[in-house]
């Protein structure tokens, strides 16, 4: 029983993988492994590792909410009952599925005013309504707790309780909705796994006796239920690894418990800390200092050192603070060798703008850069785009056609060779500018505008609309995502046609196929007489940005040479060292400032938070100042060499910008002149 | 750092206030913004501190965008030139409503608002009404006609009914909208609050019933407009007094500048966040001209400055203008204290005179001798066209053999000052327009729509050709667009506009599709990198439309300001197209033609911000009320008649009571005093309104005067005209307004 802990870089991961390999060695049973990460992509280095190993199929390597589902999977038959569910297969629901199915509850309030002393767009009340739920599930709460939690919290206008009010009967109905129709959201499946499979006793003894063997790995990063599963766990097991890093902590809005995770030390018999081989320079070293010095407000000596650890510069306005951060990035690789792996640029949120100018201006000068946004709306995908235009023109029950400038859009992604203007014409001539149910033929169009278009791309368009019309007859008959995955193999991936050796386009539309899979499969698990009108909701959702996110498949370009582009709690999570970090927009109020959402409350909703204590400004800002700390320091500590630190007077939208970060700066130049 | 440069009365606010309350009541010219950037800095100096969990700000406000951008940079630079410290820091000037933007900013969540909430523009908000007001219309029509004058034609009944009532309605709710908003009020509270009410209330009760629908949809969005800002902040703070008590911390002192503008609103809030503690106002009364169509009410500075418990500090001495003009602005004043024929106009100032400089102070007063005063008689009435052709002969006279002067000709409308700049622009005289919307977002905007308006349709040969002449010829191609005869650009212009197959030029596929050897070689060089242009941003049409925008304005621009508002414009069209799964190029073109028309509201982007400096040689063309603060050597004022400049007679006509109301009501007066009436309980009765505020009015104009007045340094015109409509007799005909009489007797009494 070893308890490991250390900051970054100190080789944690590696020693759990060489004990990992010692298990399996020594002949232990893969089966009886057990490495529990608080999110999946924590658990990847321990996937590679194994990959290598023969004789490794079988090691578990999950989070606890994998876990929970998997459980559920296999137990099913023996909880559902007494759970109070139906004994048939349920249907597991992603995130997308589940605001699918609660978006109907809070329409419901909406309309009838509950939600009128809030003023919050409807698919965030609906983001802010699950993640409570989670909230409940993680911290084992029941849903009467967080209620009375936010409501004790709350010292504004008495207005708000009836909001939280609305949430709770909207989650009950929410709930008895899918027990009727057998389905699981995640907080339903870490609920009844919590309390019907840990309690079953067959069950448990069951996973008693599997698992003999656990590596808990950022266990500072997991939650409440993930740390109470430990616990149960604890005196069955033979061996086990806890894990803990001493600068993270970061996912505390999203649950995590450094400080119950750390107490889980007194269970270990071994205690081992890493210290050696940290990566920061000694002017870093400094500047570290410094920003506890200045968090401290102890005015101490400090070392001429601390200048050299950053640069910065002012801007008045933010694309002039952008094109700084480039210039330099450029400088940095192409005049002083830097290898564009190390350097990373950082901001406190990267909206699609930001990630456009910086990625398209690195990339124009010959920069490799990866942006690891963990998702995006799938529609705005220009191929994803093309493809639902066909849908909605090819389903007879959609209200509306889609509007020529699409139609255009589609047949350019789609036929090679066409370009934009081409396939403007085209559509013109074929589909007209209001749009038509028929599709026209090439053959009919007249010989002069037929070599305007080209010949080849007529015959491509031919090829396509001639498939369309077939496919037209059979709509009712076949699910969304097997029009999108024959419209993708029989044309679109052809020779002559848009995603022909594509492989951007080709995930794109993969994923797309995917989620409309999804959606299909937990909306009418056994089918149904007539999928037209699926097809057009499904549609819809995407359209609507509602359903189907994308997420680059990013990890395989993880070790590629380039520079890295996240928003600042993505990069501390990835955990990896650089030369040089660009703090981009250090006068935003974003860094440090947990996300405002009026229906949810990250500390409130934590169990070591007293019920019915109020939460104040002082509150806020404390926990404001701790945050900023701990990140500050956390970005430091993954940075050997500089850190430059852009600063732009009006901020994206044009506000002046005074935020906290600035400040410590400030603070920490104003010591330097002492 | 020296104190000469200051005259004692400024020396001993800047040097001596250290706590309290103070009122500063300002003279025009007596150095009241210097002042008080200096009083800021010294201030800024003193809170400087070590903590970095209290950090502290003065907090500066003030009432325009311009004045904020002014007064940041007047601060950063005393901080940096005289004092050797950080500029920008350790201070905030913002206006009323971004000082509730930051309050709100920070805490969204205490008023029930996301993280990334959305204030939707005057002109969104506008329309936004304009839809409520429209679906309750046909409703509302025929019980609300009773207003209408009784002997209108049919002919005029009919265009009335369905053309001025519903504009006057639209008019009617923004404004009501706006007032309930600066009192606090909501939709339920009012429509509760009216219902014992007969139906002369139906107008408050159409327009709150328009407000509810209003607020919903806003709602919807997630968003709010401006007037929520200042309302929304007050809940904020209330609803968590330990931010208010941080935020008494961080602002240790506030300054107010332009307190004379100050609505009951923005008297409380600084109230608030001072604790009544560190107050300093500043303002002049006398300049008051925002009154009527904002919520700002003077009695509130007039109340303070005799406050007890308030130091006074006036500052009465001005090195602005020659002692002639000064008199005249005195005479004005006393004249309307003492002898204005309407006894209830004779509050429209404040007792307080200009006194010039004495010998040795650092700014004197411009002699006399050069000093000249003209005032178009009462017996040589003009028309408005004569009046503006008199004008300009007169500057085409003088700025030649005067290029080292400035000179202003200041309107007391937009209208007017656009009627000045078509009758220079014929003349080689230069200027610069003070009027709405400058023409420099215009271009940022219209580039960006012209080229969005070509790829909206790319088959287009005329939207290709006009995209070629007016951005890439206008902004990018080095050959220019210079009128000399062997300039093929007029040439090049027609063939683009003929091209048979616009697809063949951008990508040629077959025969060139006209005979390239025809024009020079540097031309055609140019026209393939427009078309690689061209064909670039066709190529981007598939992105969304943020990167769309950008991709076009990182080609186009280069002035920072105008890539920044490239930048904002792409961000806030991002947000729209959230909304608005369905929209399309054609539609974001719209959107984007409504930003740039607003852009300014709130936004850092304009001149640099170092606000407008007038030049020498250069007429400006400004309304009276955006030449506030700035000074010539020379000033026309025009239109000084009792239509512009009524003094609250029967013979007059009022801008508020419309032609078609009966018993000249001035409907916009008789809601917003119903509103108060629901809101305070007072009693309320139909018309008072109505003539209340033609004393309002009338008492803001003589005022305005006043700040015409006293732009000048050496030189003075006044004119006048009959009006538009003198043709039709009667008081049709204007006259010199009131004030301006008296004035003209007393220089002839003088002279």
């Amino acid at each position: 029983m070893r308890f490991l802990e250390g900051p970054a870089g100190t080789g944690k991961t590696t020693t759990a993988i060489t004990h990992l390999s010692h298990l399996l060695m020594n002949g232990e049973r893969p089966q009886s492994i057990l490495v529990l990460v608080p999110q999946r992509t924590l658990g990847r280095p321990y996937q590679l590792a194994l990959n290598q190993q023969p004789n490794a199929a079988g090691v578990d390597v999950v989070t606890i909410g994998g876990l929970a589902r998997r459980s559920l999977e296999r137990f099913w038959p023996l909880i559902a009952e007494q759970a109070g569910y139906p004994r048939s297969e349920p249907t597991f629901l992603t995130i997308e599925t589940a605001q699918y199915h609660m978006a109907q509850f809070i329409d419901t309030a909406i309309q009838t005013g509950r939600f009128d002393s809030v003023s919050v767009p409807r698919a965030r009340l609906i983001a802010q309504t699950l993640d409570n739920l989670s909230k409940a599930a993680i911290n084992n709460f029941s849903l009467a707790e967080v209620t009375e939690r936010l409501t004790g919290a709350w010292s504004g206008h008495s207005s708000r309780h009836m909001v939280y009010e609305t949430w709770q009967t909207t989650v009950e109905q929410f709930r008895a909705y899918c027990q009727e129709h057998n389905l699981l959201d995640f907080s339903i499946q870490i609920e009844l796994f919590t309390q019907h499979i840990l309690n079953d006793p067959q069950i448990a003894a069951h996973l008693r006796d599997t698992y003999q063997h656990l590596i808990a790995d950022n266990i500072e990063e997991n939650n409440p239920i993930a740390l109470d599963f430990i616990h149960w766990l604890w005196p069955s097991l033979d061996s086990a690894l806890l894990i803990y890093d001493s600068d993270a902590g970061y996912r505390i809005f999203l649950g995590a418990e450094p400080e119950a995770a750390y107490s889980l030390q007194t269970l270990c018999d071994e205690h081992e800390a890493l210290t050696t081989s940290r990566v920061q320079s000694p002017a870093l070293q400094n500047l570290e200092q410094a920003i506890t010095n200045a968090f401290t407000n102890e005015p101490q000596a400090q070392s001429s050192l601390v200048q050299e650890a950053f640069t910065f510069t002012f801007h008045s306005f933010y694309p002039q603070m952008l094109d700084w951060v480039c210039e330099q990035v450029i400088d940095l690789v192409e005049r002083q060798n830097v290898e564009p792996r190390e350097i990373v640029l950082i901001a406190p949120f990267l909206n699609d703008s930001l990630r456009f100018s910086i990625m398209n201006t690195l990339e124009n000068a010959g920069i490799p850069i990866i942006s690891h946004r963990p998702s995006r709306a799938i529609r705005e995908e220009p191929i994803a785009r093309a493809l639902l235009t066909l849908m909605q023109w090819v389903n007879p029950v959609e209200p509306s056609l889609p509007p020529a400038a699409d139609m255009a859009n589609a047949l350019e992604q789609l036929i090679d060779g066409l370009d934009p203007i081409r396939a403007r014409i085209l559509t013109e001539i074929v589909y007209g500018s209001a749009g038509r149910r028929e599709l026209g033929s090439f053959d009919d169009i007249n010989p002069k505008m037929q070599s305007r278009i080209t010949y080849i791309c007529g015959e491509r368009y031919e090829q396509l609309r001639q498939w369309l019309i077939d496919m037209r007859t059979t709509v009712s008959e076949i699910p969304p995502d097997h029009f999108l995955r024959s419209l993708f193999g029989d044309i679109a991936s052809q020779v002559g046609f848009g995603l022909h050796r594509q492989m951007d386009s080709g995930t794109v539309a993969a994923q797309l196929i995917d989620s409309a899979f999804d959606f299909r499969t937990s909306l009418y698990p056994e089918g149904t007489d007539d999928w037209a009108p699926v097809w057009r909701d499904y549609r819809e959702l995407v359209s609507e940005g509602l359903l189907a996110a994308f997420h680059p498949l990013s990890w395989q370009k993880e070790e590629t040479n380039a520079v890295f582009i996240a928003p600042a709690y993505t990069y501390l999570m990835r955990n990896r060292p650089v030369e040089y970090q660009f703090w981009l927009d250090v006068g935003s109020q974003a860094w440090g400032e947990r996300l405002e959402q009026p229906l949810t409350h990250p500390y409130v909703l934590r169990r070591d938070y007293p019920l019915h204590r109020v939460w104040t400004d002082e509150d806020e800002q404390q926990s404001n100042w701790a945050t900023l700390y701990k990140l500050m320091v956390g970005l430091v500590r993954r940075c050997r060499k500089q850190i430059y630190l852009a600063i732009a007077d009006l901020g994206e939208q044009g506000f002046e910008q005074r935020g906290p970060l600035l400040h410590v700066f400030q603070q920490i130049l104003q010591q330097d002149e002492a | 750092m020296s104190e000469f440069k200051f005259r004692q009365s400024q020396w001993d606010i800047i040097d001596k206030y250290r706590n309290g309350l103070m009122g500063i009541s300002a003279v025009p010219g007596s150095g009241k913004t210097f002042t008080l950037s200096h009083l800021a800095a010294h201030l800024v100096q003193r809170i400087s501190g070590r903590n970095l969990t209290q950090e502290r700000e003065v907090l500066v406000v003030t009432f325009t965008n311009s004045a904020v951008n002014s007064f940041k940079k007047r601060i950063a630079d005393i901080l940096q030139r005289e004092r050797g410290l950080m500029p920008y820091t350790g201070y905030r000037v913002r206006t009323l409503h971004g000082l509730a933007h930051d309050i709100i900013r920070e805490r969204p969540t205490l008023v029930g608002l996301h993280e990334d909430f959305r204030i939707v523009d005057e002109r969104v908000a506008q329309a936004i009404q304009t839809e409520a007001v429209n679906a309750h219309l046909p409703e509302w029509r025929e019980r609300l006609a009773w207003i209408m004058k009784e002997d209108l034609s049919d002919k005029q009944h009919k265009q009335v009914f369905h053309r001025d009532l519903p504009s006057l309605f639209e008019q009617l709710v923004m404004r009501f909208i706006s007032h309930a908003k600066a009192h606090r009020q909501t939709p339920d509270t009012l429509l509760h609050a009216v219902e014992p009410y007969d139906e002369t209330y139906d107008f408050t009760r159409f327009a709150a019933t328009v407000y509810r629908d209003y607020q919903r949809s806003l709602a919807y969005r997630g968003a709010i407009d401006f007037d929520d800002l200042v309302r929304l902040a007050f809940d904020a703070l209330q609803s968590d007094p330990k931010y208010l008590n941080r935020l008494h911390e961080k602002w240790p002192y506030i300054l107010e500048d332009e307190a004379q503008d100050s609505s009951k609103l923005q008297q409380e809030m600084l109230e608030l966040l001072s604790g009544g503690k560190n107050w300093v106002r500043v303002g002049d009364p006398n300049q008051a001209i925002n009154t009527t169509f904002t919520t700002a009410e003077l009695r509130y500075l007039r109340e303070f400055l005799t406050r007890e418990g308030v130091a006074q500090r006036p500052l009465h001495t001005s090195g602005r203008s020659s002692r002639k003009i000064i008199n005249l602005a005195n005479e004005l004043l006393r004249w309307s204290i003492a002898d204005h024929p309407v006894t209830a106009l004779r509050t429209a100032f404040f007792e307080q005179t200009i006194t010039p400089t004495e010998p040795g102070d650092v700014q004197q007063n411009p002699s006399d001798a050069a000093s000249n005063i003209y005032i178009q008689p009462t017996d040589k009435p003009l028309t408005p066209e004569e009046e503006v052709k008199m004008v300009v002969n007169n500057l085409l006279g003088w700025l030649p053999s005067n290029p080292d002067k400035t000179v202003a000709v200041l309107v007391p409308d937009n209208n007017r000052g656009i009627a000045i700049a078509d009758a220079l622009r014929s003349t080689s005289l230069a200027y610069e327009e003070l009027l709405r919307s400058t023409a420099e977002t215009r271009q940022t905007a219209k580039a960006l729509s012209f080229t969005l308006d070509y790829l909206a349709d790319p088959r287009q040969p005329r939207k290709l050709a006009q995209l070629y002449l007016m951005v890439w010829l206008k902004m990018k191609s080095p050959l220019g667009m210079e009128d000399d005869p062997e300039n093929p650009r007029p040439r090049l212009e027609k063939i683009l506009q003929r091209v048979q197959q616009v697809e063949n030029l951008v990508w040629p596929q077959d025969e060139p599709e006209f005979d390239e050897d025809t024009i020079p070689e540097a031309w055609m060089i140019d026209l393939r990198a427009f078309l690689a242009l061209v064909r670039r941003w066709l190529d981007a049409l598939s992105l969304p439309i943020d990167q769309l925008i950008l991709t076009i304005g990182g080609d186009l621009f280069t002035n920072p300001a105008d890539v920044a508002l490239t930048y904002k414009i792409a961000v806030v069209l991002k947000a729209i197209g959230r909304d608005h799964p369905d929209y399309r190029l054609p539609d974001f073109m719209e959107e984007l033609r409504r930003i740039s028309e607003n852009e300014r509201r709130f936004i850092g982007f304009d001149d640099a911000g170092t606000g407008y400096e007038p030049k020498a040689g250069v007429i400006t063309i400004s309304t009276m009320h955006a030449a506030k603060g700035l000074e010539w050597d020379r000033v026309y004022l025009l239109a000084v008649n009792n239509y512009s400049f009524p003094s609250a007679l029967n013979t007059e006509e009022y801008i508020g009571e419309k032609w078609f109301v009966r018993d000249n009501l001035n409907l916009e007066a008789e809601v917003m005093a119903q509103l108060d009436a629901l809101i305070t309980g007072n009693p309320y009765e139909l018309g008072t309104a109505s003539r209340q505020d033609r004393f309002l009015n009338a008492a803001e104009r003589l005022r305005l005067l006043y700040v015409g007045i006293t732009r000048a340094k050496s030189e003075l015109i006044i004119t006048w005209n009959m009006g538009r409509f003198y043709q039709q007799g009667g008081n049709k005909v204007k006259q010199p307004a009131i004030p301006l009489i008296h004035l003209m007797e007393y220089l002839n009494g003088r002279h």
